[in-house]
């Protein structure tokens, strides 16, 4: 693999994921406008198929393609071809040459990259990649805590493919996937509150039931890649704060108990002091609290959960067929737009054109007297 | 043999389980479980998961008899008493034991009776120490 074709599929991949993001804020925003009242449940459901979508994406805008030229020869989804289209149709007032530029951007920029020229260049491959070696490494810190965590606890139960560790070392009940397993880590004081070991438990588990742990192991692996991008943050924190939410909302229903006996749960835990945290980088959590730094942020997600669990409505009303046309929307909409994205494989007939009307206007230029 | 990991200090509900069984003896989970304060309304299961923690942490050790197992402590009380305390100097009285007693002599939450017992205790130490 050229270090071109690697730079090309890293801004790609960027590019997917600010896509994504844009799509899944547009479809909130419709949701909110159309008034539909949705279960944070089907607000997972979305972003859950949002990221599906974005790693599905390179596939099925080349799908989306070939269907077209199947259906409809010559025709192109690739936004170039489309805007040199349009400039051969008159429908932009700019000279040739200024136009190519324009829409050879992008290859200059990677190219004077890779030259590695200019300062800002190197600076920012040294950005980087330093960026990237920090969050591998705050990654192997994050797993060998957890391998430690779970080594320092208690095996206590394995139920499926489940094992629940009891530990003196945590204050806050959290859940990891683990390469085979999944592992469900509790403070080893839970055990004499019943009340709290059901909450907890239940909690951790609905986790590992709708996926959770996975996503943010996922999701962590692409930290080091993507640490720099704000979609990636948008998306993360999205993912964390819709997880708790529809967490909570099942938890709510399954148990059938009252949110303020669950907050109060949720509080106690909060309360009790110590206990490690880097372990909880890799898994979910049942409150992200910490005992030192990030506290208003953590306090603030909390007050935001306590909100909503004072909102909370039984899952199952969001209909099944109207959440598939939306996922169905969101697919097209992205591959779209990725197939818009995609460099061209080959010159179209219009780019070749447009190359001959540059010569003509460099040609005109240099005649000129 | 099931390796044991190796622990110092019990946790607040273990220290709870190991008061009932310094002041039992030996006893099984359910003898445990009667000792503790009443309204304590634990799980047969949570107490008998409590106690093969302190197993394996090596703070008691267990023998089958019939059906049930039977506990009885490794550390006696006042080992642990003492472990307990020089734990508490070194954390919190940087490694100064006299640091922590005088804490404890100025607090005012002594009786005079409890502080003539302390002198004479010091007394009869130090008499030892001059013979």
């Amino acid at each position: 693999m050229t270090a071109r074709l690697a730079l090309d599929l890293y801004i790609d991949a960027n590019l997917i994921l600010i896509l994504t993001v844009l799509l899944v804020a547009v479809m909130r925003a419709a949701q909110r406008l159309g008034r539909a009242r949705c279960t944070h449940r089907a607000q997972l459901t979305l972003l859950q198929t949002a990221l599906v979508c974005a790693l599905l994406s390179p596939v099925l805008a080349t799908g989306l393609g070939a269907a077209l030229s199947a259906v409809s020869p010559g025709a192109t989804l690739n936004a170039t071809d489309l805007a040199v289209s349009t400039y051969l149709r008159g429908g932009l007032d700019i000279p040739a040459t200024e136009f190519e530029a324009w829409l050879d951007t992008r290859a200059q920029l990677t190219e004077a990259f890779l030259a590695q020229g200019s300062a800002p260049a190197m600076l920012l491959a040294a950005g980087l990649l330093g960026g990237a070696v920090l969050m591998l490494i705050r990654l192997a810190r994050a797993a060998l805590a957890v391998r430690r965590g779970l080594a320092q606890g208690f095996l206590w139960r394995r139920s499926g493919s489940v094992d629940i560790h009891l530990s003196d070392h945590v204050a806050i009940p959290y859940a990891v996937r683990g390469l085979r397993r999944y592992h469900v880590v509790l403070p080893s004081g839970v055990l004499v509150r019943t009340a709290d070991l059901r909450i907890a438990l239940a909690h951790e588990f609905q986790h590992i039931r709708q996926g959770d742990t996975a996503v943010e192991l996922f999701l962590e692996l692409l930290r080091p890649l993507f640490f720099w991008n704000p979609a990636y943050l948008i998306l993360k924190r999205g993912f964390e704060r819709t997880q708790e939410m529809a967490c909570d909302e099942r938890v709510l229903d399954r148990l059938g108990i009252g949110a303020q006996e669950y907050a109060a749960c949720l509080l106690r835990f909060c309360g009790r002091r110590g206990g490690a945290t880097r372990g909880q980088a890799l898994g979910v959590a049942l409150v992200r609290w910490t005992s030192h730094g990030k506290r208003r942020a953590a306090s603030r997600e909390l007050q935001q959960r306590f909100r909503s669990l004072s909102d909370v409505r039984p899952p199952g009303r969001t209909r099944p067929v109207l959440r598939g046309a939306a996922m169905g929307v969101f697919a097209t909409l992205l591959a779209l737009s990725v197939a818009g994205l995609q460099s061209p494989p080959d010159w179209s007939h219009e780019r070749l054109m447009l190359s001959t009307v540059v010569n003509l206007e460099r040609l005109e230029a240099r005649n000129r007297p | 043999m099931r390796k044991r990991r190796a622990a110092n200090l019990l946790t607040e509900v273990e220290l709870e389980f190991m008061t009932a069984l310094w002041a039992l003896g030996r006893g099984s989970v359910r003898d445990i479980l009667d000792r503790l304060p009443e309204g304590r309304a634990l799980a047969y299961t949570s107490g008998a998961t409590v106690m093969r923690i302190l197993d394996d942490k090596g703070f008691v050790e267990s023998t089958k008899e019939g059906n049930v197992l039977v506990y009885e402590p490794v550390l006696a009380k006042d080992e642990y008493q003492k472990r307990s305390l020089e734990n508490l100097s070194k954390t919190l009285f940087d490694d100064t034991p006299a640091n922590l007693v005088v804490r404890l002599v100025d607090d005012g939450g002594l009786s005079d009776e409890e502080l003539e017992e302390i002198r004479a205790i010091l007394n009869r130490r130090l008499g030892d120490h001059d013979r």
